[in-house]
């Protein structure tokens, strides 16, 4: 699928086929796309624990269930639990010096090995890593980076995803062995989607210029029309729900299942 | 209406918590008499059951904060759901029949602004 249309196609997809399980080949290429993501310092912050919904406890399925996160449990048939790990700092400075070895960062842009030994290390990383907010606070957010395109492989492999909030950690974490240092972060579940491709529709957006800016935040990003028109064609921007049949959709697979109306 | 007035099934369909369920569901106008009144029953076999009519059940799922705010009782809609499940074994079901008609409970309270885990019934 081309980029364009991985990023407008991507929604929450909260109805999976509980029956067809994921290939392992898919599961490598969500996490091979997270590993790939964009890093600060080259660190590596990500971690995922890949389970089958099969392999979970039936007590730990139900600890995960949660005020927004249902039936999803029971359908998904793969589960992955994405943390980060607070020591990320630990061996920064040789990944830097790794991009320095390969010159993607350079002299030119004033990067060396001792600006990194000597500099950045004791005066600015150093310092990060012993500041929990600042700790906790790039955890998360590069962490997240790493998710988002764990998220645009799992569509571009054509199956539905969805992340849900991350509860009874303790329960996995001594169930899996997770290690002390791993934060929790989202629970991502994949399957095969069991609704129509549209999903109801892409989500609803706020126009550019409500949120973005150029120049001074008191001027809005004015949109070029005719890239607007141009994303509709390439499949970034696509129809939003409510979609007429939508409705009905829900209320079969509600009935197949036997959930809630 | 008190636990007495249960028997009146229309009255019980025209509490203003049970319209909004059964017309967010679809069947609450004309021409779905036949529906509306076995989604109703349900809610009323189950309001016999617990012993409670649908408001106060609804009641039991919410709480007063200490500023006064209204929010979700965790104890209280453990409670009900444990008596849905009760509910189901009462009527002698089991499979998807029991988690069917848990589910028909389950709804009206979610439509009610209850968050419910509702049950999965594999095909």
């Amino acid at each position: 699928m081309e980029f364009k249309r991985v990023v407008g196609t991507r929604r929450s997809v909260r109805w999976l086929k509980p029956w067809k399980p994921v290939e392992r080949e898919k599961l490598q290429i969500i996490l091979e796309a997270a590993n790939r993501a964009t890093r600060s310092m080259n660190a590596d912050y990500p971690r995922a624990l890949v389970i089958k919904r099969d392999d979970l406890p039936m007590e730990i399925r139900d600890a995960l269930r949660n005020p927004t996160t249902s039936a999803e449990l029971d359908l998904a048939p793969v589960y992955i639990f994405w943390y980060f790990d607070v020591e990320y700092p630990k061996g920064v400075q040789d990944r830097l010096k790794e991009l320095v070895a390969q010159h993607a960062l350079s002299a030119s842009h004033g990067w060396s090995d001792a600006y990194v030994d000597d500099f950045l290390w004791p005066q600015v990383l150093s310092p990060i890593a012993n500041e929990p907010m600042a700790l906790m606070f790039m955890g998360a957010v590069e962490t997240g980076i790493a998710i988002c395109n764990a998220v645009n492989a799992a569509v571009d492999e054509g199956l539905g995803t969805c992340l849900h909030a991350f509860t009874a950690t303790k329960e996995v974490k001594e169930a899996f062995g997770v290690p002390d240092t791993w934060i929790p972060v989202w629970l991502q579940l994949v399957g095969y989607p069991l609704e129509e491709p549209e999903a109801g529709g892409q989500r609803p957006r706020k126009p550019l210029g409500e949120l973005f800016f150029e120049g001074h935040c008191n001027n809005p990003w004015a949109e070029d029309p005719e890239v607007t028109e141009r994303l509709k064609q390439e499949g970034m921007i696509q129809q939003p729900g409510p979609f007429p049949y939508r409705e009905q959709e829900v209320k079969m697979l509600s009935r197949m299942f036997g959930l809630p109306e | 209406m008190t636990i007495d007035d249960l028997d009146d099934i229309d009255a019980l369909r025209a509490l203003p918590s049970v319209k909004r369920w059964l017309d967010e569901i679809g069947v609450g106008g004309e021409g779905h008499e036949e529906e509306s009144l076995m989604w109703a029953k349900d809610l009323q076999a189950f309001c016999k059951h617990s012993g409670n009519d649908p408001d106060a059940i609804l009641d039991s799922c919410f709480r007063k904060t200490k500023q006064g705010d209204l929010a979700i009782s965790a104890k209280g809609r453990r409670e009900i759901d444990a008596q849905i499940d009760e509910y189901e074994k009462s009527r002698g079901l089991y499979g998807r029949d029991a988690i069917v008609a848990g589910n028909r409970i389950r709804s009206f309270l979610i439509h009610n602004g209850v968050f419910m885990q509702g049950r999965v019934a594999y095909p």
